[in-house]
C-alpha cells in the first residue's frame, strides 16, 4: 500500500467511523431545557383540556385505597404553566371536595364545611398520591434542568422493563411553585417521552420514584396513560395513576377564582 | 504520517467501545419495587358523561359522653350539663343540574337522639335539620343568582371568622359539643344573592330577610321538624363582598348591615415560602358590649327577666369594637399541618370581667343564671367569650397509610393559661365506613376560663356509612 493510498484509507476510516460516532450526540444534543420542554409537551396537550384520574393505592401489592378525580386544565397565558381544577368524585366521603391550582394561589373546597381555605405548595403533597402528581405540570416553567448523564445518553428500563435510550437531566426549582427540591428525569432521547422521574424533598431526600408509561393517542400524540408512583420513604407503598377521558374544551379563566369552586358543575 | 496512524487507531479505540452506556444497574433495580400484582393489573377506562344528580348520603352513630365536674358557677340547667347522648343521623347533601344553567342544591339531616336529659320518648327525640335548599341559575357566564335556603360563609381563618357575617345563630345544637355537627351541621339563611366572578375577582350581593321573630337561644330542644328561621332570618341583613387578586394576596373586602349596625370587614392570605400560608381577617362595627347585647337578646326573647343587671361588663353605651383574626400555616414534609392563630375580640371580657363573672357567680345563684346565658350567647354567635384567645390545630393525614389521621383542636386563655383541647382519630375502614374517635377536656383550676366549663372530660365515638 503506497503512502497516499494509506493516506485515504485512514481519512475514509475516520470520516465514516469512528468521529462521527464520537462527536454525533454532542453535536445534535438539544440543551436540557429543551429536552424538558419537549417531554412536557408530550405528557400536557397544547389546549385546555379536562380528563378523569383513577387513583388506585396499592399496600404491599394489595388494593387499599381508590380515588377518582376530574381536573380541568389549562395553560395561564402570563406564566406559561398550567392551571388546574381538581374535583374529588370518589371515594364517597370526599365527594365535592375540590383544589383550585393558579400558581402560589391554592384553594381547598370542602363542600361538608362549604368554605375554601388556602393551602402552600407543601400541601399539595398531603397523601399517597398527592395533588401534586396529579395535576398538570410544565415542569419546565418551575425546574431548570441540566443534563446529570453521559453526554451520549444511558440505556434504561421502563415500567415495562423494556430499555430505552435516555437522556438523564437533573432538575432544580426556579420558583416557589415547584413541588420538590430536586427531581431526576429520564427522557427517552428520539421520541423525548418521559420514561422515569425520582423526586425529592428539600432535604435531600428521595420521596418519590414514577414510571411513566402505556403510552396511547390522546388529543393528538401520544401520550403515557398511566404513572407507577413508588413511594421511596415507605416502598410497600405503591399507587398508579391512570388517564382517561381526555376532552379538549373551553375553560374560562374566571373558574380558577375561589368563589367559583361551589359552581363547579357535575360533569 | 504515522501521527496520523496513531489518531486513527485512537479513534478506532473511541469507537470500539459502547455508544450508549449501559443501563445502570441501581436506576433498573428500582423497577423491584414495583409489586407483580401492580405491574399485571388491568385498568378499565372511567366512564365518561352520567347522572345530572350529584351528592352524597350518609348515615351516622355519635356517641358522646361526658365526665362532669362541681362547678364554682353552678349551671342553671341540667341539659347544659348531660353524661351522654346519642345522636343517629341520615345526612344528604345533593345538587341536581335541572337544566344547562339552573341547578337545585338540598342540604338536610334527620337526627335521632337520646340522652339522660332528654326525655324518652318525646318530641325531642327526633329533629330535623334543614340547611340549605336553594336554586342557581347562571343567568349569564359566571354570573349567578340564587334564592332560598343558603349557607353563605366568608373568611380565611380556621378558628375564629370575623368576617363570616352570616355565623351567628346558624349553630343548631350549642349543648352538644360532637365536632362534626359543630362544623357541618350549620343553618344556611334565606336569602337572594347574586354572584359575578371575574378572570382576577368576583363580587357577591346577598339579600336575608326577616321572616320570623327572634327566637330564644337552643339550649332546650326545638320543635322537631321546624325549619328554625326564627334563628336564621330574624332581621333584615344585607352584605355586599368584593374580592381581587391582587400581589398575591387575594384580598376581600365586606360591608354588612344588620340590626346592629354596618360592619365592615377584610380577609387577606399570602404563601410565605413552600409551606408557609399567612391570613389575617379584621372586622369592625359600632356595637355594645358581648353582655349588653346578650341581655337584650334574652329580654327580647323571654330568656331573661326585664331590669336583669349589666353584669360582668357594665359599660352600657355602643362603641367601635374590632375583631381580628390573625394565623399561619405550616406543613411538614411528613404530612403534618399546624395552624396557629390569635384571635382578637374587642367586645368580650377581659381579665377583671371574667374574676367577676366567677366571683359574682359562686354565690349568687341568680347571677349564675345570667352568667351561663352570657356565655352560651357567645357561643351561639360563634364569637369569642374573652377579648384575647389563642387557637392551634394539628391535622396530621396518613399515619397509617389510607387509613388513619389524627388531629387536635386548642383553644388557649392567655389570661389564665387555661386550655380546651380536642383531640380526633379517623379511620377509614373501607371506602365507605368510617370510625372517628374525639377525646375533650378542659384544663385549668375551677377559676379560670376553661377550667369553668362544666364538664372535666367528653369523649364522642362515631361511626359513618357512607351511601
Amino acid at each position: 500500500m503506497t503512502r497516499h493510498a494509506y493516506f485515504w484509507l485512514m481519512l475514509l476510516v475516520l470520516v465514516t467511523g469512528a468521529v462521527p460516532k464520537a462527536f454525533a450526540a454532542e453535536a445534535y444534543r438539544p440543551s436540557a431545557q429543551t429536552v424538558i420542554e419537549r417531554s412536557d409537551a408530550v405528557r400536557n396537550p397544547d389546549k385546555p383540556f379536562r380528563l378523569k384520574l383513577l387513583l388506585s393505592e396499592y399496600v404491599e401489592g394489595s388494593v387499599r385505597n381508590e380515588i377518582v378525580l376530574r381536573v380541568y386544565s389549562k395553560t395561564d397565558r402570563v406564566s406559561g404553566q398550567f392551571k388546574n381544577l381538581v374535583r374529588y368524585m370518589e371515594p364517597p366521603r370526599d365527594l365535592g371536595k375540590a383544589v383550585l391550582m393558579n400558581g402560589t394561589t391554592m384553594w381547598f373546597y370542602d363542600p361538608a364545611s362549604k368554605s375554601s381555605v388556602r393551602i402552600s405548595p407543601q400541601q399539595r403533597l398531603v397523601g399517597q398520591a398527592s395533588e401534586g402528581d396529579v395535576i398538570t405540570v410544565n415542569l419546565a416553567k418551575d425546574y431548570s434542568a441540566k443534563f446529570a448523564g453521559p453526554a451520549e445518553g444511558e440505556t434504561l428500563a421502563d415500567a415495562d422493563h423494556k430499555p430505552r435510550k435516555c437522556w438523564h437531566l437533573e432538575l432544580a426549582p426556579s420558583n416557589d411553585s415547584a413541588v420538590y427540591g430536586r427531581v431526576e428525569y429520564w427522557v427517552e432521547m428520539d421520541s423525548y417521552r418521559p420514561v422515569k422521574g425520582k423526586f425529592y424533598s428539600d432535604s435531600g431526600r428521595l420521596l418519590k420514584i414514577a414510571y411513566y408509561h402505556k403510552y396511547q393517542e390522546q388529543l393528538g400524540a401520544l401520550r403515557p396513560s398511566e404513572i407507577i408512583l413508588v413511594d421511596a420513604v415507605n416502598t410497600k407503598l405503591v399507587t398508579t395513576i391512570n388517564f382517561s377521558g381526555y376532552r379538549a374544551t373551553e375553560i374560562p379563566d374566571s373558574w380558577y377564582q375561589r368563589e367559583f369552586l361551589p359552581h363547579l358543575k357535575v360533569e | 504520517m504515522k501521527k496520523w496512524g496513531y489518531l486513527v487507531l485512537l479513534l478506532c479505540c473511541l469507537d470500539s467501545r459502547q455508544l450508549w452506556a449501559e443501563p445502570t444497574g441501581d436506576e433498573n433495580a428500582d423497577l423491584n419495587l414495583i409489586p407483580k400484582s401492580v405491574e399485571t393489573a388491568i385498568t378499565e377506562p372511567l366512564q365518561e358523561g352520567g347522572s345530572r344528580l350529584s351528592g352524597k348520603a350518609f348515615i351516622e352513630d355519635a356517641l358522646t359522653g361526658w365526665l362532669n365536674k362541681r362547678l364554682l358557677v353552678p349551671v342553671p340547667s341540667p341539659s347544659l350539663s348531660p353524661s351522654w347522648q346519642n345522636r343517629t343521623s341520615l345526612d344528604v347533601d345533593y345538587s341536581w343540574q335541572a337544566g344547562e344553567k339552573i341547578r337545585l342544591n338540598v342540604s338536610d339531616r334527620l337526627n335521632a337522639i337520646e340522652g339522660d336529659t332528654i326525655t324518652f320518648p318525646s318530641g325531642n327525640n327526633v329533629r330535623n335539620d334543614f340547611r340549605e335548599g336553594y336554586l342557581s341559575w347562571e343567568i349569564l357566564p359566571r354570573t349567578y343568582l340564587e334564592a332560598g335556603r343558603i349557607n353563605l360563609k366568608n373568611g380565611v381563618a380556621l378558628g375564629y371568622n370575623p368576617t363570616d357575617f352570616f355565623k351567628p345563630r346558624t349553630t343548631v345544637d350549642i349543648a352538644s359539643i360532637d365536632p362534626s355537627a359543630l362544623r357541618e351541621d350549620r343553618l344556611g339563611a334565606l336569602m337572594v344573592k347574586g354572584q359575578k366572578i371575574w378572570d382576577n375577582g368576583a363580587a357577591t350581593l346577598a339579600y336575608s330577610p326577616k321572616v320570623e321573630s327572634e327566637s330564644s337561644l337552643p339550649i332546650t330542644q326545638h320543635k322537631s321538624f321546624a325549619p328554625l328561621f326564627g334563628q336564621t332570618n330574624s332581621d333584615n341583613r344585607f352584605l355586599a363582598s368584593l374580592s381581587y387578586n391582587i400581589a398575591d394576596i387575594n384580598p376581600q373586602a365586606l360591608v354588612f348591615f344588620d340590626n346592629n349596625g354596618t360592619h365592615i370587614g377584610m380577609n387577606v392570605s399570602r404563601v410565605l415560602s413552600s409551606s408557609i400560608v399567612a391570613y389575617a381577617e379584621w372586622s369592625g362595627v359600632r356595637e355594645a358590649s358581648l353582655t349588653k347585647r346578650a341581655v337584650i337578646f334574652g329580654q327580647t326573647t323571654g330568656s331573661l327577666p326585664q331590669g336583669a343587671p349589666l353584669l360582668p361588663q357594665t359599660a352600657p353605651g355602643k362603641s367601635f369594637q374590632n375583631d381580628l383574626a390573625l394565623g399561619a400555616s405550616w406543613t411538614s414534609s411528613f404530612k403534618l399541618t399546624v395552624n396557629l392563630e390569635y384571635h382578637y375580640h374587642q367586645a368580650g371580657f377581659g381579665a377583671s370581667d371574667f374574676n367577676r363573672w366567677v366571683s359574682l357567680g359562686s354565690i349568687n345563684p341568680l347571677l349564675a343564671s345570667e352568667f351561663w346565658f352570657i356565655r352560651q350567647y357567645s357561643i351561639d354567635q360563634q364569637e369569642p367569650l374573652m377579648e384575647h384567645e389563642i387557637f392551634l390545630r394539628f391535622d396530621w393525614q396518613d399515619i397509617i397509610p389510607s387509613k388513619l389521621n389524627v388531629g387536635a383542636v386548642i383553644f388557649i386563655s392567655p389570661y389564665d393559661a387555661s386550655v380546651l383541647y380536642q383531640a380526633s382519630a379517623q379511620y377509614f375502614i373501607s371506602r365507605r365506613w368510617t370510625v372517628g374517635l374525639y377525646l375533650g377536656n378542659g384544663l385549668g383550676g375551677a377559676n379560670t376560663v376553661n377550667g369553668s366549663l362544666p364538664w372535666s372530660a367528653s369523649g364522642v365515638l362515631q361511626i359513618v356509612r357512607y351511601f
